[in-house]
């Protein structure tokens, strides 16, 4: 029995080194992988969900800025991922950033949180209340993907009316409950923006609208709350001037409740890449659907 | 609780740890503590339904010693047929009634007569409900055969009815193996219970690697075979052969490794059964635990071969059909067991004076030869067109599915990585065909170091990338 624990005493400890061993080994890998496409300042730097991803025309604006976009906006993107780029980003870049509702309410099961292993991130996760059990699930997602910044973006075509997906039923329901985590998930775009500040980035923070319907019952929920005071603290705290722009939805511009088709994403793209010009400081940016009354 | 999760990575090494460390003074106390482990682990999925397995025992066991005991043959009889009365209307009621009672409705209508399907009950199929009975069964029968004396130590009986190892989807063991080793006094080998960790660990490595990276291709198969080629058709069935047996064998090594470590050998429940030269040997080689059973308390007893041409046939076609009825209350798997019976009678048509040959194919060999290989193939492609009944939700769907595949025959269009999880498996099991028992072993310590290592560093992170799913052989 004595020799039968001893080896398994062995095992377990070789087991553990040759895990971490790989892990640590993937993770370099997938920082590699990352750093590779991030030594240019002079680019500009993309992060947000599916809004983002099939908001804003990559290639249109790299064209319009006459300087490389890269991307790391994919659908499902959370928090982690924010963390991640914010990490990556090289100093002084100029920086897109998408506020996404999504990452703050979603349940961590449906956010893809897969950008590559990242010490600094997981810090930051820990230390706003993630328990041991969720950090191994970030961890899972992140062991068989080789993230990198993009130069691409997606795009929907036009079409009348709206596209019924499944989740339409799933949105709707999100909006029931104010999850706990959520406040938690603020602070951590928080404290991934404050990075980005640190590394000298000028950042130009947007929000991407919904579709009307969907909009107007956020209106309802007290959701709505949660979210306005978060923008209101993000600006005071951050100390940002902040700005709102009017999309008119007269010619259908969304392909779902959530996402923009080929025609909003022209208008959010020619409307991000004319501020982005003349950006020399932080700002906010709010677009919204309605009337310009400017 | 299944092998490949948390929970039973935390359970098993406190079980180990309680069984040698703290019970190990008194067999009385150990049974105890292994009944109370075993009632543990399969109350974790339900505990209601500990109800059903503590009733099972109970009869057996007070039915057993009446049979024993008493000389007049009749009575004897009386009491086996109460016995197995008890365990089939357990058994028909938890799995069978709404099949029935469906069929019974399904058959009035053919007469014109509608029915509407009050009787169907809303009934939850208790886990392994088929597994304990037919243990639980065996030992009445055994003891009605006067192969055992029936013993006085319920504790003893109840922890051989319920031993967790292989409790929820065998092997189904016997109780002239199980239950004397259940009643003596146990020591911790280490010879034993490395061989039991290795058992465990090729078995999980064929459930985690082979079985959950095939069956999302199987799934696509089936769920689309509407709109797709014959060849990714005639892939599909090939998955879901090899799927089901690393499902199910996984399954039973892991169980046998496991109870390795508790000093108890369980019989062997799969030999390589996909280099069988004939059906008969695929049988002797598949699902060992069950179809022994049926030879041994349905075959002979029904006369076996033994008394002319057409009681043979008859009783080939009896026990495939209520081999394949075990599996499910579906007539999918009656037409399983029907293919399996013409094949059967197939063979024996054939093979009429052909020696059978008990050893594995090319035993002392590298190769086998052309004459075996050719053998090999074409009882591999028999066995797996029949699969289709196996996995299809309907007879319909299966003919379907076969019509798609013949019809449309061609060279497979997508799905092909699932061959090389097929060809990784054939490859391991003709290395290891020797013995199905030691798996993973050279003569080297470093190489055997470094082949357990590989093979735990593999599964660690194939279960990180597949989610976590039930072992096939659950729902039977």
């Amino acid at each position: 029995m004595r020799n039968f624990i001893k080896n398994l005493v062995i095992y377990f400890w070789l087991i553990t080194s040759l895990i971490l061993f790989v892990v640590y080994i993937v993770g370099f890998i997938q920082n590699h992988s990352l750093e590779k496409s991030t030594e240019d300042s002079n680019s500009v730097y993309m992060w947000g969900d599916s809004q983002a991803y099939q908001g804003v025309n990559v290639n249109k604006l790299s064209f319009a800025l006459k300087r490389e976009v890269y991307s790391l906006a994919q659908h499902g993107s959370g928090v982690y991922d924010l963390l991640v780029f914010s990490d990556k980003v090289p100093e002084g870049a100029m920086v897109l950033l998408q506020i996404p509702k999504g990452a703050q309410k979603r349940s961590i099961s449906l956010d893809r949180n897969d950008s590559g292993l990242n010490i600094f991130a997981f810090k930051t996760l820990w230390e706003n209340n993630y328990s041991l059990f969720d950090l191994f699930y970030i961890v899972r997602n992140n062991l068989f993907t080789i993230p990198k910044f993009n130069k691409f973006s997606g795009s929907w075509e036009y079409h009348e009316g709206l596209h019924d997906n499944l989740y339409k039923k799933l949105l709707f329901k999100s909006y029931n409950e104010i999850p706990d985590y959520i406040f938690d998930r603020q602070n951590i775009i928080l404290t991934s923006i404050r990075n980005l500040i640190n590394k000298k980035c000028i950042i130009l923070l947007f929000e991407i609208p919904f579709h009307p319907t969907l909009q107007e019952f956020e209106e309802k929920s007290e959701l709505k709350t949660v979210f306005d005071s978060f923008e209101q603290k993000m600006i005071k705290e951050l100390n940002l001037p902040s700005d709102s722009i009017m999309f008119s939805n007269d010619q259908n511009i969304f392909f779902d409740l959530t996402h923009f088709n080929v025609s909003g994403n022209n208008m959010l793209t020619d409307s991000l890449s004319s501020r982005l010009k003349k950006l020399k400081f932080n700002k906010y940016l709010k677009f919204k659907i309605g009337v310009n009354n400017n | 609780m299944l092998f490949n999760s948390l929970e039973f990575l935390i359970f098993l090494p406190t079980v180990f740890f309680f069984y040698w460390f703290v019970f190990n003074k008194s067999l009385k106390y150990q049974n105890l503590f292994i009944l109370f482990a075993s009632y543990v682990f399969y109350g974790w999925w339900d505990w209601r339904f500990l109800t059903l397995i503590f009733i099972s025992t109970a009869v057996d066991f007070l039915v057993g010693k009446k049979i024993f005991y008493i000389k007049e043959n009749s009575i004897r009889k009386f009491y086996l047929f109460l016995s197995i009365l008890f365990n089939l209307s357990l058994l028909g009621f938890f799995k069978y009634y709404n099949f029935f009672v469906q069929s019974w409705i399904d058959l009035v209508s053919v007469f014109g007569y509608g029915v509407q399907s009050l009787w169907t009950l809303k009934i939850i199929l208790p886990v392994g409900i088929s597994f304990y009975t037919f243990q639980s069964m065996s030992y009445t029968l055994d003891v009605y055969n006067r192969k055992i004396i029936p013993t006085n130590d319920f504790i003893s009986f109840a922890s051989y009815v319920s031993f967790f190892p292989q409790l929820v989807a065998g092997p189904i063991e016997r109780s002239t193996n199980l239950l004397p080793q259940m009643l003596a006094i146990r020591s911790f080998r280490y010879r034993q219970a490395v061989e039991g960790l290795r058992l465990i660990l090729w078995g999980i490595f064929k459930k985690v690697v082979i079985a959950d990276s095939l069956a999302w291709r199987v799934n696509y198969c089936f769920d689309n075979y509407n709109t797709l080629d014959g060849g990714t058709l005639l892939l599909g069935l090939i998955y879901f052969g090899i799927q089901l047996y690393c499902d199910f064998s996984g399954y039973s090594d892991t169980a046998i490794g496991t109870a390795k470590l508790f000093g108890i050998e369980l019989m062997s429940n799969f030999n390589y059964p996909f280099f069988a030269r004939n059906i008969a040997e695929f049988w002797r080689r598949w699902h060992i635990s069950l179809s022994t059973w049926f030879r041994d308390y349905l075959f002979i007893p029904l006369g076996g071969s033994k008394g002319g041409k057409w009681l043979s046939i008859r009783n080939i076609f009896i026990v495939f059909i209520v081999s394949g009825f075990w599996h499910g209350p579906n007539w999918t798997f009656i037409a399983w067991g029907l293919m399996h019976a013409f094949l059967y009678l197939g063979f024996l048509l054939i093979s009429k004076n052909s020696k059978d040959d008990p050893n594995i194919v090319a035993k002392n060999k590298i190769l086998s030869t052309i004459r075996e290989t050719s053998q090999v193939v074409i009882t591999y492609l028999s066995v797996t067109f029949t699969w289709v009944f196996f996995r299809s939700e309907t007879i319909e769907k299966s003919f379907d599915y076969l019509i798609q595949m013949v019809t449309n025959l061609s060279i497979p269009i997508d799905n092909k990585g699932g061959l090389f999880y097929v060809a990784t498996i054939l490859i391991f099991d003709w290395v290891l065909r020797r013995d199905e028992r030691s798996v993973l072993l050279t003569n080297n310590l470093i190489q055997n170091w470094i082949i357990i290592l590989a093979f735990s560093l593999i599964i660690f992170f194939f279960s990180l990338h597949h989610p976590k799913s039930e072992f096939i052989y659950y729902q039977f």
